[in-house]
């Protein structure tokens, strides 16, 4: 069967060449590498080489015909043992139809990735970097640091020296900036005075006139549920502060704090229950954790729960996270982790999931405009599971960060009560303890729960009945039968396990 | 430009062992570079600069630091295929680089072909900024002359290339500090289309070398025998505590400057095939043929070998995947080492 | 322990290492008996001798390319470029050549070299004697780029950057050298490349910043302590790598940051500061970061009185943090 000979890509710049003349007519026989056509490009002329050894059977581009790279240009009938030879790379037979409506744009793009393979290859942990410092009293140290900032030294001279004598005569100029007076008591802030062009140069760009919440202070009131109009500003051109939300909540505290107070009351219960005999057993107390824990854990168990488990091909996941790993670590300062990228398709999926993003309410279900998504985190006192508000707005590498943020809070017990509350939906990374498989309890009053697998390298079944060894990873929701049925946790898994299937070495995080 | 430069005092001509060693070479340089041109017209070879009318510079010169230099060390620029592979770059080294594939040994094919290093077969070629190479030459030299350590080192560069400031820097630097170094200009006349005389206002870049206080000799390039003795002149030289040395070879370049360039805007026919005539492995093959060394059968062999060989290694090279990408990030610090 | 200025700790460093490790060796214009212009070479030459304390051509380029080509043959050369305005004849070389020798070699080569540096203004240098040229580094992948403020970080860091593997640019202000002083103790210590420093620690707002103008960022956090606010101080003291961490644990605490440099404004290590807070404490900010840097000309011009025009002062980082503050 004829093989269509193709106008090779040559050239860094250059889309089409011009047909020049045939060196081989039809019929005739060519050695493999021989030259068949002459073409001139837009940057040079040369001849093309047979692809293959064998007989020329058909000229498609005639002599002046400007052609598109990558477009055939004569037929061969190949010799087999030189068809054999070139198997690793055959030229692919085109299809006349789809070939005339490609354009070149595209056929070129998809000519450059052809072959390439992504090698997924876990990177090794970082080592870790010690640089002795000498001990030293910390104060005193701190003081030496910065040592001392001597204003009325004589200036080192533009060319040099300084000391030994050499200094230019001129190099003691006074300096005509005065020295900042630090004896007179706090005097209230002068408005800065600079006249000239550095004025424009520190001053704040001008905003409008409407008042402006800052990204801290729309964060405290979201998490508090106020709404900012509703606060007094005292801040410049009457902007509400963080403070100013402190006092208004302060205002509305009284009732909060009496629901605060019925929570507690099962632990009251409990108190009263008739004393056991001692039989050596250790009596361990409760932290308010732990009884939290007990409490979310008692009304999960009374949710009409369903599980489900996907299988996913973590081969593209673990190629990602290596080719970021390093570079996100060295500019963030905090891990990229598998966790960030099953969070980020888990806050996407959900997007288009909502009846997952929701709760039970009774006489009807309330789905989340937002994907606030909770993570549980392993604190030193039990499990505690705080909230990436918005979290189907951040990127893989925002929530690398925000995760990191969350769990140091966590296990350093520094939460504050806007980092745990309004979570839509949960992930919890079971994986890293081990787990291949779980059976997760809801966390109340949450639709659902997502929990993340170890990856273990398992033998898998791929295309053309292959096995081969491939990085694995389980994928298990438990959901509250109530809100929804398992053909939408079916689906939420199917769009999870896609979105972590097709990530690649070069997929962005950012 | 001629040279009239005989056999140097001192120096052995090569005898019929080291001339038929220095032709094998050549003819598997000679094969390598016509493929990797092909294959740039195939589109599979990115982009090629040939070294075809270069090959007796630069094989014979590397023989002259073998011979003469306890130790030396290459700093070569894109067009000396042959100085790489008479370091003992393998073809198929050589072909995964010209195909930007897996295992590429020098730069792990993230660098154009021929560019990256190999400490230990003693040669690099860090930058495409021309000239770049000729400083960091002279500072691998002053290394081996504060260490005591009896290292030639030998740069090749262009007529082009002997524009830049970095060359008279260097030059003088070099020749202050007495230091062990060898410019080897590859004069070829051209400066990618800028022919010579608009590049310098002398005849030849050797003149310079009187200005810098050291020796300054240009030979026929295409002379294998006498790129060998001016090289080995200057390599004992160094050797001996002699300081640099500069030796200009009179080479021709009978096609564009790479495969991206079109020579016939700026160059007629008639220069390129007068150029062909002094063929480096035409005129060898014609010397050895005449003299005996070399029988036709023997030439056959040669030649059939390294055709049989440049195949094996286009076909190795053509299987091997692209490099994967998960190490993109690795060396670009000591931290980012695997 | 003793006090030392800035240049003192530079030259026991110099000395140290050289001491240390016979590999290591000084090169650049004056270098030698006269010691470099501002004598931050002075005496190495009487003890180690001209092999290894190399006055040059007057060069850059090819101080650089040949500290580079040394380095890559396994020396440890420190090349000085006699102002930081002087560096750009070697561009090429340190930005070209160096910062890729280890990337593009697969690690194949590398370039444990290191380019010291007088930089900054002040001093009546003028339009050729003034200039910060961090940013133009800092940008490059494969180079590092230390700047110490203090005696201690000079030390300890110039000789963590003679023992390191990468290509280091080394800048040293001129007003710091004589102006500063600090204890430095006595004999070996090395502080890690990279790494920031709180070096006054407060509640309201965070103050980054290196080189000469953390010492006019101290005074004016203590003209704003008097005046009731609670000012953090960050010391970059590298600016490739940057410590982000460092910079966002602050900001994080403090919700207000302002950035302070020499440097021109636009597109100075400012910038990325700013951008690497906006991307990892967005949620903290109570207000704009700001910036307080050079003016937007060549620095600097001669006549003392457009000296000052340009310098970020301590009035003028005052006079930012208030604005700052007051948002």
């Amino acid at each position: 069967m004829p093989i269509i000979i193709q106008l090779p890509q040559v050239g860094e710049s250059v889309t089409e060449g011009v047909i020049g003349k045939w060196l081989v007519g039809v019929g005739q026989r060519v050695e493999k590498y021989d030259p068949i056509v002459e073409v001139t490009t837009d940057k040079v002329s040369m001849e093309v080489p047979a692809p293959y050894a064998g007989a020329l059977t058909r000229i498609i581009a005639q002599e002046g015909e400007a052609v598109p790279m990558g477009h055939p240009i004569a037929e061969i009938e190949i010799e087999r043992n030189a068809a054999l030879d070139d198997a690793n790379e055959p030229e692919p037979p085109v299809d006349r139809e789809v070939e005339r409506r490609a354009r070149i744009g595209e056929f070129l793009v998809e000519q450059a990735n052809a072959g390439l393979k992504i090698d997924p290859r876990p990177s090794p942990e970082p080592p870790a970097e010690s640089e002795p410092e000498p001990p030293l009293d910390r104060e005193a140290e701190r003081r030496a640091r910065i040592g001392e900032f001597l204003e009325d030294v004589r200036a080192v001279g533009p060319t040099g020296s300084g000391e030994g004598g050499a200094g230019r005569p001129d190099a003691a100029l006074a300096e005509p900036q005065a020295a900042p007076v630090l004896a007179q008591p706090a005097p209230p802030p002068p408005a800065p005075a600079p006249t000239d062009a550095e004025a424009d140069d520190e001053t704040l760009p001008s905003e409008g006139g409407e008042s402006i919440v800052s990204p801290l202070v729309r964060r405290i009131a979201q998490e508090h549920g106020v709404d900012v109009s509703e606060v007094h500003g005292t801040g410049r051109d009457r902007r509400v502060t963080r403070d100013d939300i402190f006092a208004h909540l302060e205002a509305r505290r009284e009732p909060e704090l009496e629901a605060e107070h019925t929570i507690e009351s099962p632990a009251e219960q409990a108190q009263e229950e008739p004393a056991e005999p001692d039989d050596g057993s250790l009596k361990v107390a409760l932290t308010p954790t732990r009884r939290a824990i007990a409490e979310r854990m008692e009304r999960a168990g009374q949710i009409p729960a369903a599980w489900a488990m996907v299988e996913v091909d973590a081969t593209g996941l673990v190629a990602a996270r290596s080719a970021h790993r390093e570079a996100f670590e060295r500019e963030r300062g905090a891990p990229l982790t598998y966790l960030a990228f099953a969070a980020h398709a888990t806050a996407q999926a959900l997007g288009s999931h909502p009846a997952l993003n929701a709760r039970w309410a009774g006489e009807h279900v309330k789905q989340y405009p937002t994907v606030n998504l909770g993570i549980a985190v392993a604190a030193n006192d039990g499990l505690i599971v705080p909230v990436i508000h918005g979290a189907e707005r951040l990127s893989v590498a925002d929530l690398a960060s925000a995760i990191h943020v969350l769990a140091q809070k966590a296990r350093a017990q520094m939460l504050d009560l806007g980092d745990v509350q309004g979570g839509t939906f949960t992930l919890n990374n079971t994986g890293s303890f081990g787990s291949v498989l779980s059976g997760p309890l809801i966390n109340h009053p949450q639709a659902a729960i997502l929990t993340t697998e170890a990856i273990v390298k398992r033998p898998v079944v791929v295309a053309g009945d292959a096995i081969t060894v491939r990085p694995m990873m389980n994928l298990c929701a438990a959901f509250d039968h109530r809100v929804c049925d398992g053909v939408e946790v079916g689906a939420l898994l199917a769009e999870v396990k896609a979105r972590i299937e097709a990530l690649t070495a070069v997929t962005p995080i950012r | 430009m001629q040279q009239a430069h005989p056999a140097p005092a001192g120096i052995e001509p090569l005898g019929p062992e080291d001339l038929l060693d220095l032709y094998a070479a050549m003819v598997r340089v000679r094969a390598l570079d016509e493929r990797v041109w092909i294959l740039n017209r195939q589109g599979k070879a990115a982009i090629v600069a040939s070294c075809q009318g270069h090959e007796a510079a630069q094989l014979g010169s590397v023989w002259a630091l073998r011979k003469h230099a306890a130790a030396h060390f290459c700093f070569t620029y894109y067009r000396d295929m042959g100085v790489c592979v008479a370091q003992g770059l393998t073809m198929r080294e050589v072909m995964l680089g010209f195909l930007a594939k897996e295992g590429e040994p020098i730069s792990r094919a993230r660098q154009f072909p021929l560019h990256g290093a190999d400490v230990g077969r003693g040669f690099m070629n860090l930058s495409n900024v021309v000239g770049s190479h000729v400083p960091e030459a002279v500072g691998w030299a002053l290394a081996a002359k504060l260490r005591r350590e009896p290292t030639v080192t030998a740069v090749y560069l262009g007529d082009g290339a002997a524009s830049q400031g970095d060359i008279h820097e260097s030059m003088n630097f070099a020749s202050v500090h007495n230091l062990p170094v060898l410019f080897l200009v590859e004069n070829n006349g051209y400066a990618i289309s800028v022919p010579l005389h608009k590049q310098m206002a002398i005849d030849r870049v050797a003149e310079r070398a009187a200005a810098y206080g050291m020796p300054g000799v240009t030979v026929d390039g295409t002379d294998v025998a006498a790129a060998y003795a001016a090289t080995a002149q200057a390599v004992q030289r160094a050797a001996g505590g002699g300081g640099p040395s500069l030796v200009e070879f009179d080479v021709e370049r009978y096609l564009p400057h790479t495969s991206d360039d079109d020579d016939s805007t700026y160059r007629s026919r008639d220069e390129v095939e007068e150029g062909k005539k002094r063929d480096p492995l035409a005129k060898l093959q014609q010397r050895l043929l005449a003299e005996g060394v070399l029988t036709p059968e023997r030439n056959d062999e040669l030649r059939k070998a390294a055709r049989r060989e440049v195949d094996e290694a286009t076909d190795a090279a053509e299987a091997a995947p692209y490099p994967g990408a998960a190490d993109v990030l690795d060396h670009l610090y000591a931290a980012d080492g695997r | 322990m003793p006090t030392l200025t800035l240049i003192e700790a530079v030259r026991e460093a110099l000395r140290e290492e050289m001491e240390r490790d016979p590999s290591v060796f000084v090169m650049g214009e004056d270098v030698g008996r006269r010691g470099g212009v501002f004598l931050a070479t002075q005496g190495l030459v009487d003890e180690f001798g001209e092999e290894r304390v190399i006055d040059t051509p007057l060069a850059e380029s090819s101080i650089a390319g040949i500290a580079m080509g040394a380095a890559m043959a396994g020396m440890r050369p420190i090349a000085e470029m006699q102002f930081a305005d002087f560096i750009w004849p070697a561009m090429n070389q340190i930005v070209g050549e160096a910062a890729r020798a280890r990337y593009g070699t697969y690690g194949g080569v590398h370039v444990p070299m290191v380019v010291r540096s007088p930089y900054g203004g002040h001093v009546r240098g003028g339009l050729f004697h003034s200039q910060s040229v961090e940013a133009y580094f800092a940008h490059t992948p494969g180079l590092k780029v230390v700047i110490p403020a203090t005696p201690y970080d000079a030390k300890g860091l110039l000789k963590a950057a003679i023992r390191d593997d990468d290509p280091v640019i080394f800048l040293e202000h001129k007003r710091a050298y004589r102006s500063v002083r600090g204890d430095v103790p006595d004999g070996d210590y090395t502080l890690p490349i990279g790494a920031a420093e709180v070096k006054r620690e407060g509640a309201d707002a965070t103050v980054v910043s290196y080189g000469l103008t953390l010492h006019y960022t101290l005074q004016a956090a203590e003209t704003l302590a008097q005046e009731g606010a609670s000012v953090e101080v960050v010391d970059l003291r590298s600016v490739r790598p940057l410590d982000a961490e460092t910079v966002l644990r602050s900001v994080r605490k403090t919700n207000r940051a302002l950035i302070a440099h020499e440097d021109n404004r636009t597109g100075g290590v400012g910038a990325e500061v700013s951008a690497i807070i906006m991307e990892g404490a967005f949620g903290h900010l109570d207000a704009p970061v700001m910036r307080c840097a050079g003016l937007d000309i060549p620095a600097m011009p001669f006549a003392p009185t457009l000296e000052s025009a340009f310098m970020p002062t301590a009035d003028k980082i005052a006079a930012a943090l208030r604005e700052l503050l007051a948002y």
